[in-house]
């Protein structure tokens, strides 16, 4: 029946239409576990050398994560930040700042 | 042009405006960036008057002219399998598929705003709620057009024409145009 094959293909097609889950994330260069720096490290590091406050902390694929909080540009107030860390050096692969 | 009025200005409007923030939002607009929340913002404002005016809008566009009761759902279902039921607005079905998106539209909204309070931010649970919900709209939506192409078809009823224009022409079979349900 005709009908039954236009819904069938109708909806092969439509499924193009969504995204999977975790659209946003950040690339960091894959890297064996050992040489990961260790979660605490990476706290003191996001703590004292960015002076971010930690929300959540979280291993997104190869990065480290964190929800919080930070400066905005003007320096004048704390906003949200999203901020992706290579885990090997600990530098900031990816900085979102809801300014 | 004489044609019979099937959905008032207000209707059309919003269900064009609710398609285009949420497709905008779902395809187009960075999550969490300040565009995205405004349109998911606006989406709620739209969603919640169009719920006002299902109390005070034209017949067709009024909740008590569609609420799927579950006797109505009942009665279209039997009536679907032997001969495509006609009404003049929603059917039954459409009306269930109307609440469901406004449910979902809003959970949308909500838990995507929630997200930007300190409280809630970056919480797990109402970020995987946004992104559900979300889905679960766009599978809505999926479902919808495919039902409005399979019941125009079945029925011999222009319906998306009425969406844009707000009237459509009568139906070629005039006896099925008398013996239409009124939706009451």
């Amino acid at each position: 029946m005709k009908l039954k094959q236009n819904i069938l293909c109708a909806v092969v097609l439509s499924t193009g239409l969504f995204h999977g889950g975790q659209v946003l994330g950040a690339d960091c260069p894959k890297a064996p576990k050992e040489q990961w720096l260790h979660v605490l490290d990476m706290q003191k590091k996001i703590v004292n050398e960015y002076g971010f406050a930690i929300k959540r902390f979280l291993t997104d694929g190869n990065c480290y994560e964190i929800y919080g909080w930070g400066l905005n540009a003007a320096g004048d107030r704390f906003v949200q930040i999203e901020v992706y860390f290579n885990p090997v050096t600990g530098e900031i692969v990816k900085k979102k700042v809801k300014d | 042009m004489a044609g019979i009025r099937v959905w008032d200005p207000i209707v059309r409007l919003w269900h064009w405006l609710v398609a285009a923030l949420f497709l905008s939002n779902y395809w187009l607009l960075e999550e969490g960036d300040p565009p995205h929340e405004w349109a998911g913002y606006a989406l709620l404002v739209t969603v919640l008057t169009r719920i006002l005016w299902g109390f005070i809008g034209s017949r067709n566009a009024r909740l008590t002219s569609f609420l799927p009761t579950p006797s109505r759902v009942a009665a279209h279902l039997r009536d679907i399998r032997k001969r495509p039921p006609l009404y003049q607005g929603h059917n039954p079905l459409g009306g269930l598929m109307v609440i469901f998106l406004w449910l979902m539209l809003m959970l949308t909204a909500v838990s995507g705003w929630l997200q930007t309070t300190d409280r809630y931010w970056g919480e797990p649970w109402v970020e995987q709620l946004h992104e559900l919900a979300a889905n679960t709209v766009m599978a809505a939506v999926v479902l919808h057009v495919i039902a409005v192409l399979i019941m125009a078809r079945l029925t011999q009823t222009a319906l998306v024409m009425p969406m844009i224009v707000g009237y459509r022409r009568p139906r070629k079979n005039t006896a099925a145009e008398l013996t239409l349900k009124s939706g009451k």
